[in-house]
């Protein structure tokens, strides 16, 4: 049996290599990335990133229910002490909302060059790539029930996508309209999930019959063989809404070099194939090699150019949205 | 943000209640078997369902829930029937600290004598209710802070509220402002709790009692079905579907610093609570230390959120110390109760001889024995410590640096995306790790006991 | 008479347990030999030997040790419940005390418990277990014994064998023994000197003879 000094010094070791360890695996250097795109998509890209530079990241997801709108706040709340080097945003106002309080810093490299006007800043502060389109998911067999209300599933519109698709209506229909639109779902029984995951597995249950959704999440039904259908959701006037991913950079950024080098790389051609090959099935926005690209991203692809312009105007009906949001009044109201 | 607060105090209490009458059964059954295997194996049972993570059982049921989502009666009916099943171990083994036992021999000479109605029930009242209330206590106070498993089933309770709100990015103030009145609602029972486990810190003795009545069905059925259904089932149900996942995953092992990372802060946590206890036995006031810890993992992740980022402090905001902290903290009371009932083993006779013979005699069968009987309780509680600080998702998720991602918020990432055979892969192979982690320290631990008594 | 003589002295010594008086302002000495202390059922006998044992601390008061040193094991007590390590098998009761497993096969017959030597502790009766606290504390060598109510759950057909192993022992190794017993005949068999306690305050103490008549007698405060 070991003395008590034996014991101390085996219990003493056993926590420095346990600590060692943890240390080790405790990332210590490297870029500070805050990334509102789905982990298991943005990991694979990251790595890459590492692989091919030698610039280690160190990456803050949100929750999967708060997605965008929890990092942009964050950004906000550490504008004096700033952490973070790349946005990663899987949405586009929430970076313009970051523009406006002047807390991105305007690069604009190769990767800036190749996406079209229409997707990004002009000085630069923010650029857009593999972008989603917002869609109606269908459960095929009771496909003749879409319209039914109480059978229709959106995510907390406070959120993400749907925030973005909130604002929009927002803008288009004005706010008592939205105000008494998003009422009356919930009186008629919609439900109201967490994400736009949720949505696709109440949807792909049968659970719910109809919803919005993004064409990721679609896709991922997909691919689990469940018995779903798309068609994209279109605004008043017709037109479809494409939200792209955004990477910037922000200001007082100490690695500004190898923040750029990022961003080149996420608006580089190679990754907006990554993305469009992977499960998620992005839509490209820059120009890339359109015979490897698969049928049902091509489709997709064949309706960006009837996007809904998501610009500067439209921040000021999402802090409204925001606001109303927030504020408990979207709320059921009592009877 | 508003939330209904009072639906979740009435699930809460519905829970509390339930889960204590159908823990009743259990501690009747571990007071009145004799054999010591049977009893081994029921408490094994027991251990095996509060051990069981939440987040396994909701994610095995979560894939077939979406049908009920439209139906929210049904929803929140199985939300509660879950935790019903899932705390009726804790109601277990507090009543089994009742002096009153339906075996017991004084109790059963009272009851032959035939009293009335009247005297039975003041009987009843005056030894139960502290146990009663005790279990009541802890469940509400569970059942109310919980939160992985309304997540995962989007039950809406203030707790789902508030984390949303925190991980929104409202200001934190807000959040505080939304925390005040369950923090208000669950002062009455943390009161109760603190009282009545001061009076049994004073005196009251379990006591093992002999059987004078044959063993019942109805004794152990209630714990057989929480059993099955928290814990075989899931279990089985992610395990089957992880089948051709395991070989994806090791593929791509991403999963590893996440668990490196896991083990680690939870080695820390074990540590920093050891030598909190240590600090304990001597300064009794410490004890007050465990008092945030129930009030909730989320009320203690937010408070550290606001500590980290003062200026002062904010240097050390994405590191893990704040996580660190916030764990040690949340699983303090759990610990501190757990060591008293293991301190209890090192006040006995025997254990004062074993300390003795190993104090004067320094022979390793008596360091042996001393170490078995003294500090291998304590050793066990340390353990559940790691594995419980191990599988936490709400401090994880509020508090983890950045580029470190605990395993259980990686996993409660991806189970919004459904089933998959390589997600069931790593669910059980994140689990498995604090359980192999306990095996091998709890087999060095033997095997070194073992050869000294060679 | 000089503390060489004495093996323990108790000082103004009050001893209070969950807020009940157990031992009232003793102040006695032991000496070296065969001590019984006597008394009815609550008197504070046990809490006196816990507090000789160090196994209790006095409430108020001092307790002063005289034992021997030199010896590897000063003392070996036998408490009230006999503190048998339950999950352990009765001949690794005694191997633990060092003693090897022929010497440990030898006390073990003494006391009649040779066919249990591979049973667990938590197996025996209540006889069995008493005769092995006991054969534990012979086995450990120690020169000075404290027995809690020794072989109180024995039948009376084997009781003088044991008695005779323990005087045996104690003659050959010149130890002391210091035992609680409420049975005046057992104190009177064995022991040298007594001490009579009722109600947690001495009554009597001195030669076994003397203490025995003022137990008859009522006690010190008898008319």
């Amino acid at each position: 049996m070991l003395t008590r000094s034996q014991l101390i010094g085996l219990f003493v070791s056993l926590a420095c290599v346990v600590l060692v360890g943890w240390w080790m695996a405790w990332p210590r250097s490297g870029l500070v990335v805050y990334c509102a795109h789905d982990a298991v998509y943005a990991e694979v890209i990251l790595k890459k990133f590492t692989e091919k530079t030698g610039i280690k990241t160190r990456v803050k997801f949100d929750a999967e229910s708060t997605k965008s709108l929890g990092l942009v706040e964050l950004i906000e709340r550490e504008a004096r002490h700033p952490r973070c080097d790349v946005f990663w945003n899987n949405e586009v106002l929430g970076t313009m909302n970051l523009q406006e309080k002047n807390l991105l810093q305007p690069y604009k490299g190769a990767g800036y060059q190749r996406i079209p006007n229409s997707f990004k800043d002009e000085a630069g502060h923010w650029t857009g790539f593999a972008a989603r389109l917002r869609v109606i998911i269908f459960y095929t067999p009771n496909k003749e029930k879409a319209g039914e209300i109480d059978r229709f599933s959106i995510a907390n519109p406070l959120y993400g996508t749907t925030l973005t698709h909130f604002s929009i209506l927002w803008q288009l229909w004005g706010a008592d309209k939205t105000k008494e639109w998003y009422h009356d779902l919930q009186e008629k029984g919609a439900q109201v999930q967490q994400g736009n995951a949720m949505v696709k597995n109440a949807v792909a249950s049968g659970a719910s019959d109809w919803g919005f959704t993004d064409s990721d999440d679609y896709f991922v039904a997909v691919d689990e063989k469940k018995q779903v259908s798309y068609a994209p959701a279109r605004v008043p006037g017709g037109r479809v809404i494409v939200i792209p991913n955004t990477v910037a950079i922000i200001k007082g950024t100490k690695r500004e070099e190898q923040a750029r080098q990022l961003m080149d790389y996420l608006l580089s051609e190679e990754v907006e194939m990554e993305l469009a090959q992977s499960a998620s099935r992005q839509i490209p926005l820059g120009p890339v090699d359109t015979k490897k690209l698969r049928p049902e991203v091509a489709a997709l692809q064949a309706l960006v150019s009837n996007a809904y312009s998501l610009d500067q105007r439209l921040l000021k009906p999402r802090a409204e949205a925001i606001q109303w949001l927030k504020s408990g009044a979207s709320q059921k109201p009592k009877k | 943000m508003r939330f209904v607060i009072e639906s979740d105090l009435m699930r809460a209490l519905a829970v509390a209640f339930l889960a204590t009458a159908a823990g009743y059964p259990g501690a009747c059954f571990l007071r009145t078997v004799v054999s010591r295997k049977l009893r081994f194996i029921f408490v094994a049972v027991l251990a095996g369902i509060l051990l069981t993570p939440l987040l396994l059982t909701g994610y095995a049921y979560y894939t077939h829930l979406p049908a009920l989502t439209a139906r929210t009666f049904w929803l929140v009916s199985v939300y509660m029937g879950i935790l019903v099943l899932k705390y009726l171990p804790v109601g277990t083994f507090i009543l089994c600290l009742n002096q009153y036992s339906n075996t017991r021999a004084s109790d059963f000479i009272f009851h032959s004598i035939k009293p009335g109605w009247k005297t039975t029930l003041t009987y009843l009242f005056k030894n139960w209710r502290a146990s009663f209330l005790a279990s009541a206590a802890v469940i509400f106070l569970l059942a109310f802070n919980e939160f992985e498993l309304a997540s995962l089933m989007t039950v809406p309770t203030w707790t789902v509220t508030i984390f949303e709100m925190q991980a929104g990015g409202y200001p934190l103030l807000d959040s505080f402002r939304g925390l005040l009145k369950p923090f208000l609602i669950q002062l009455l029972p943390l009161c109760v709790l603190l009282g009545i486990a001061w009076k049994w810190a004073a005196g009251q003795a379990v006591v093992a009692e002999e059987s004078l009545k044959p063993l019942q069905p109805w004794q152990w059925i209630p714990t057989i079905v929480a059993f099955f259904g928290v814990t075989f089932i899931p279990l089985g149900m992610t395990t089957l579907s992880a089948v051709g996942g395991f070989r994806e995953v090791l593929r791509n092992f991403a999963l590893g610093s996440d668990i490196l990372f896991s083990v680690g802060v939870s080695v820390m946590v074990s540590l920093l609570t050891l030598c909190l206890l240590s600090q304990v036995r001597r300064r009794n006031y410490l004890c007050a230390l465990a008092i945030p810890g129930l009030t909730g993992s989320l009320f203690i992740a937010l408070v550290l959120v606001a500590l980290f980022q003062n200026d002062i402090l904010n240097r050390m905001y994405d590191t893990p110390v704040p996580l660190t902290i916030a764990l040690t903290l949340i699983f303090l009371p759990m610990t501190i109760v757990c060591w008293f009932i293991a301190d209890r083993f090192g006040k006995s006779t025997s254990a004062y001889l074993a300390h003795y013979l190993a104090e004067q005699t320094h022979g390793n069968k008596a360091r042996a024995l001393h170490w078995k009987i003294t500090h291998s309780p304590k050793l066990l509680v340390m353990l559940i410590v790691f594995y419980f600080a191990y599988l936490e998702l709400t401090a994880s998720a509020l508090l983890a640096p950045s580029g470190s991602m605990p395993v259980t918020v990686r996993l409660y990432k991806l189970m919004h995306y459904g089933k998959t055979s390589g997600f069931s892969a790593m669910t059980i192979l994140s689990i498995l790790v604090p359980v192999l982690f306990t095996m091998i320290v709890l087999g060095l631990e033997k095997g070194v006991i073992r050869r000294a008594w060679r | 008479m000089a503390m060489s003589d004495v093996l323990f002295e108790l000082l103004n010594v009050t001893q209070l347990t969950g807020g009940v008086v157990r031992l009232r302002n003793i102040t006695t000495k032991i000496h070296p030999g065969v001590t019984a202390v006597l008394g009815p059922s609550g008197a504070g006998k046990t809490t006196l030997l816990n507090l000789l044992v160090g196994y209790e601390k006095p409430t108020s008061g001092e307790v002063r040790q005289n034992v021997s040193a030199t010896h590897k094991l000063p003392y070996f007590w036998v408490p009230f419940d006999l503190g048998l390590w339950k999950q352990h098998k009765v001949i690794e009761h005694l191997t633990v005390l060092g003693v090897n497993e022929q010497k440990a096969g030898e006390w073990l017959k003494e006391f009649d418990l040779e066919e249990q030597a591979a049973q667990k502790a938590s197996t025996l009766s209540q006889g069995q277990a008493s005769r092995l606290a006991v054969a534990r504390a012979l086995a450990s060598e120690a020169p000075l014994l404290i027995f809690d109510e020794p072989l109180v759950h024995v039948g009376p057909k084997r009781m003088p064998h044991y008695w005779t192993v323990i005087t045996h022992y104690l003659k050959e190794r010149k130890a002391s023994l210091i035992f609680s017993t409420h049975d005046p005949i057992i104190a009177a068999s064995f022991a040298d000197h007594g001490l009579f306690l009722d109600e947690g305050t001495v009554q009597g103490s001195g030669a076994m003879d003397d203490v025995l008549m003022q137990v008859e007698g009522g006690g010190q405060n008898a008319p």
